[in-house]
């Protein structure tokens, strides 16, 4: 065997001529530095789609192996809707419901902005897709990324890097996406509305509520018990008082490392192959739709409290029922203060924002009983 | 599957949506009334939040939504607006890492 031969070998052997063999990976390997961009220079949700976007990268490496080792038990967490659960116990431990609390007529906003779920899976429905992988789709409209990731682990695991990346891509297009449809749904004098502070919620009140809403949820569905389950775990963790350790743990190591595992797992598991279709452009669209919708959801409902208190509720807190805690709830700040720079509608979104957590996985819940076999 | 059963379904999704929250608030108000029926208190309103808890929230990356409310009253001492007043505020806090409830603020003075 002579020098050429040796480097012939090599080259052969080598992740280019993978590519050459599979070009498709190539247009994965341009579409993750695409999204690193995303995520590093535009800021689009960087913990969770540098994490994707690196996996992407790393899966479509052509020869690695990776994906049969070290991806494929990572994924396991993916597989077992580990990891969105254990995310959700960070977000709990993270979240106050006080607002929630004070102003529990805000769950009408969270639940009429998850209208975008049941529009979108219909229209997924429409467009030929089965009805489990149309409920997964759907739920992107719940703004919820662990919810999505959840859903689209147990109904349609093909799709789940595609509705995951659509998840986080709008998430992180709130500012852009809620705002137009904000002032198209509402008028100059209902964005004026300047909002009464809510009552004081006592450390009691605080504490019963995550046991009281996982007892009464879970009963009632029992599929959201993952979800709701640990979303109320990490929040009693940090109401207590007497577990910080461990509230902190759930706020910062945990999730963290979850998050590094979680993110890697599911852009790993955009392959070429199942990535690179069609369906995934009618997914990335429908997510769209979703997400409008939704947020058209939770302004109608704000504009229906808007009429029903006499002009007491500002109907921009109604978008904020998509979830995304807490970006939605400053774009309705934000909104809120173009239209009259008193206006301080941050707490007072609060509301629905955390509402729409909870309506999200209700929502995933009802999905999963439904299609989930 | 058949149109008339996805709108079945697509309904009944959004109805159950709608009536667990709705549950909610009732459970909601029931927590709060049993609570004040045993401690005997009603709950009143909270005093606005500040210019400076609103920034703090809407200003941080990964927020924790808490007590960052500020009450009472600040002797100001020079031309200040309310804006910077409250940036002073949310630095304070920042920097002391004491959140601005449990923080007191006798007076701002401008050094000239």
């Amino acid at each position: 065997m002579n020098i050429i031969e040796i480097l012939i070998k090599i080259f052969q052997e080598s992740g280019f001529a993978g590519l050459i063999e599979e070009p498709r990976s190539l247009v994965m390997i341009l579409l993750a530095c695409f999204l690193l961009y995303l995520g590093i220079r535009k800021k689009y949700e960087p913990l969770l789609m540098i994490p994707i976007a690196f996996g992407i990268l790393l899966a479509n490496l052509p020869r690695t192996g990776i994906t049969d080792g070290l991806i494929h038990y990572l994924s396991l967490g993916v597989e077992y809707g580990i990891y969105p659960s254990l995310v959700f116990l960070g977000t709990g431990a993270m979240t106050d419901f006080g607002p929630l609390i004070a102003n529990p007529s805000s769950l009408l906003m969270g639940a009429g902005a998850q209208f975008g779920i049941f529009t979108a899976f219909l229209m997924a429905l429409a467009l030929g897709f089965e009805p489990n992988v149309a409920a997964a789709i759907g739920v992107i409209g719940g703004a919820d990324g662990p919810t999505a990731i959840l859903t689209a682990s147990k109904l349609a695991m093909d799709y789940l890097p595609a509705i995951a990346i659509a998840a986080y891509s709008y998430m992180a297009l709130i500012p852009m996406i809620q705002p137009p449809l904000m002032r198209l749904m509402t008028t100059k004098k209902e964005r004026e509305t300047v909002m009464k502070q809510a009552r004081s919620v006592t450390k009691t009140e605080r504490i019963i509520f995550p046991i009281a809403v996982t007892i009464f949820v879970v009963l009632l569905i029992p599929d959201t018990a993952p979800l709701v389950g640990m979303l109320m775990f990490g929040n009693l963790l940090k109401e207590t008082g007497l577990t910080d350790r461990l509230s902190d743990t759930a706020q910062n190591g945990l999730t963290n490392t979850v998050i590094i595992f979680l993110g890697i797992s599911v852009g790993a598991k955009a392959a070429a192959q199942t990535f690179l279709t069609l369906r995934t452009i009618e997914i990335i669209i429908l997510g769209l739709i979703a997400f409008s919708f939704s947020t058209i959801g939770g302004l109608m409902l704000g504009k229906i409290m808007y009429r029903v208190t006499g002009g007491k509720v500002n109907p921009l807190i109604g978008s904020a029922g998509v979830s995304a805690v807490p970006m939605a709830a400053r774009v309705s700040q934000m909104e809120g203060q173009k239209a009259n720079p008193s206006n301080y509608l941050l707490m007072h979104a609060m509301g629905p924002n955390v509402a729409g957590v909870i309506g999200s996985a209700v929502a995933a819940g009802f999905m999963l009983k439904m299609f989930g076999g | 599957m058949g149109i008339g059963q996805a709108l079945i379904i697509a309904a009944s999704g959004f109805l159950v949506v709608f009536i667990m929250l709705v549950l909610l608030w009732v459970i909601i108000g029931c927590i709060n009334k049993a609570v004040s029926g045993l401690t005997g208190k009603k709950t009143e309103p909270v005093k606005a939040p500040s210019p400076a808890a609103v920034i703090a929230a809407a200003g941080a990356e990964e927020q924790v939504f808490d007590d960052r409310t500020y009450g009472g009253e600040i002797a100001l001492y020079g031309d200040m607006d309310d804006k910077t007043v409250a940036c002073i505020m949310a630095i304070v806090s920042d920097e002391t890492k004491i959140p601005l409830s449990q923080l007191i603020f006798k007076s701002i003075r401008e050094l000239q």
